[in-house]
C-alpha cells in the first residue's frame, strides 16, 4: 500500500480547498431536511410537474417577472390533469381540474397547517395568501372511487 | 455531530444495479464484495429509508445536505431562496424513494433535482431582488480565468462533494477529519476517529485513491447532464 502518491496529494489539496471553501448549512436547513421525510406519502400516486412556465416557457421573458405576472404550471394524475396560475408575486394560487372534479383540495406547505379549499363546479379552486417555500396540492374528491394523488412538491 | 455518524455494516452486492422500481426492501444477498460498497452503502441507506427507517433518512441528510445546499448557492439564490429549494428537493428525495431507477445515483439525482430547482427560483424574478444570481460570472478570481473555467470549476466542485458523500462512512469521517480547518493533529485525529495513529495515514491514502475512483466513475457517467447545466447557465446569461 503506497501512503500518498502524486495523485493522491493532488486529491488532498482539491478535497482541502472545496471543503474549506464550502458555506455550513444553516441549522434550520438541515432541520428542514431531516422534517421532509415525516411529508412524505406512502401508496400515493404522484402528479408531476409536466410544464412549469418558470423553466419551460420560450417567450422570451424569462426572468422578468413582477408582481404582475403569473407563473403557469401544469400537473399530470392519474385519470386528471391540474392547471395552476400562480398570481400576485406567489401569493395567490388559482387551479383548475380537468376534467372537473367535485370535491376539495389541500394545499400543503411544511412549518404551515395545511389549507383546503372547495372545488366548484368548473373544477376550479384559490387559495390566498400564500408564502414561499415547497408547497403540493392534495385533491379530496366527493366520488371515492375516483385515484388519489398529490402533487408533486414545487417551490412557490 | 457528523464524525460520530451511524455506521452500517451490512452484506453488500457486488453488482451495481438495483432491483426494478415496486421493490422497496433491500435485497441482502450472502454475496459480499468490496468493490463498488461505497455506493452500496447509499443504496442500503436508501432502501432503510424506503421500508420507514428514519434513522436511514438522518445518514441521508448528513451525506447530501451539504451538496444540495452548495448547488443551490452556486446557482446564485441567496440563503432564503436556497433553503427553499433545498427542502423541496429533499420532499421530492423522499417521494421518489421508493421508484428510484439507481439509488446508486442518489448523488446525482439530488444534485441534478436541486439544480434544475434553483434555476426555477432563480427566474422568478420577483423573488431575486437583491442578488444578481449570475453575478459570480463576472467577478474576477485568479485562479478562474474565464467563464467557462469558473463554471467547470464549480461542476468538479459539486463532483467532489457528490464523491465524498457517497464514501464508506469510515473514510467519509476520516476525509473530512482531516480537511478541517484548524487542521487536526493525528492525536486528535486518532481520538476522534477512534483508530490507531499509524493506521491513518495509510487509511487515508486507502480513502482517496477511493475517492478518487468515484470521482472517475462519476465523470465518466455524467458527462451529458455536465453538458446540461451548462446549457442551462448560458442559456440563463443571455436574458
Amino acid at each position: 500500500m503506497t501512503t500518498g502518491g502524486a495523485g493522491t496529494d493532488h486529491l488532498m489539496e482539491e478535497l482541502t480547498s472545496v471543503f474549506r471553501r464550502l458555506e455550513s448549512v444553516p441549522t434550520e436547513v438541515l432541520a428542514a431536511a431531516r422534517e421532509a421525510y415525516a411529508w412524505r406519502s406512502v401508496a400515493t400516486a404522484i402528479a408531476e410537474v409536466e410544464f412549469d412556465s418558470a423553466i419551460d416557457n420560450d417567450d422570451g421573458l424569462i426572468g422578468v417577472r413582477d408582481a404582475g405576472s403569473e407563473r403557469r404550471l401544469r400537473f399530470r394524475g392519474p385519470g386528471s390533469v391540474v392547471n395552476v396560475s400562480v398570481i400576485d408575486g406567489g401569493r395567490r394560487l388559482v387551479g383548475r381540474f380537468e376534467p372537473a372534479m367535485a370535491g376539495s383540495v389541500v394545499l400543503r406547505q411544511p412549518g404551515r397547517a395545511s389549507i383546503r379549499a372547495q372545488v366548484d363546479a368548473l373544477g376550479q379552486f384559490l387559495f390566498e395568501d400564500l408564502s414561499q417555500g415547497a408547497i403540493s396540492l392534495r385533491p379530496i374528491p366527493t366520488d371515492p372511487a375516483l385515484p388519489q394523488f398529490e402533487t408533486e412538491w414545487v417551490t412557490m | 455531530m457528523q464524525f460520530f455518524g451511524p455506521v452500517y455494516s451490512v452484506p453488500v452486492r457486488s453488482s451495481l444495479a438495483w432491483p426494478p422500481s415496486g421493490q422497496s426492501a433491500v435485497r441482502r444477498s450472502g454475496q459480499v464484495s468490496s468493490k463498488h460498497y461505497n455506493v452500496q452503502e447509499v443504496s442500503e441507506l436508501v432502501g432503510r429509508a424506503a421500508s420507514g427507517q428514519s434513522d436511514a433518512w438522518s445518514d441521508l441528510v448528513d451525506r447530501f445536505a451539504g451538496l444540495i445546499w452548495s448547488v443551490a448557492r452556486s446557482v446564485g439564490l441567496n440563503q432564503s431562496d436556497a433553503a427553499d429549494v433545498s427542502q423541496t428537493t429533499w420532499l421530492r428525495f423522499s417521494e421518489h424513494l421508493d421508484d428510484l431507477d439507481d439509488p446508486s445515483r442518489t448523488g446525482a439525482w439530488l444534485a441534478t433535482t436541486a439544480r434544475r430547482e434553483a434555476i426555477r427560483v432563480s427566474r422568478l424574478g420577483a423573488r431575486q431582488v437583491v442578488v444578481d444570481p449570475w453575478a459570480w460570472l463576472d467577478r474576477p478570481e485568479e485562479d478562474a480565468p474565464d467563464v467557462d473555467s469558473r463554471l467547470l470549476s464549480k461542476e468538479r466542485e459539486v463532483m467532489v462533494q457528490q464523491a465524498v458523500a457517497v464514501l464508506p462512512g469510515r473514510c467519509r469521517r476520516l476525509l473530512l477529519a482531516a480537511v478541517a480547518d484548524p487542521p487536526m493533529s493525528y492525536n486528535e485525529l486518532s481520538e476522534t476517529l477512534g483508530m490507531r495513529i499509524g493506521s491513518i495515514g495509510p487509511t487515508r491514502a486507502r480513502c482517496l485513491g477511493e475517492l478518487g475512483r468515484i470521482i472517475e466513475e462519476l465523470e465518466r457517467r455524467a458527462g451529458p447532464e455536465a453538458a446540461m447545466s451548462r446549457g442551462s447557465c448560458s442559456e440563463k446569461r443571455s436574458v
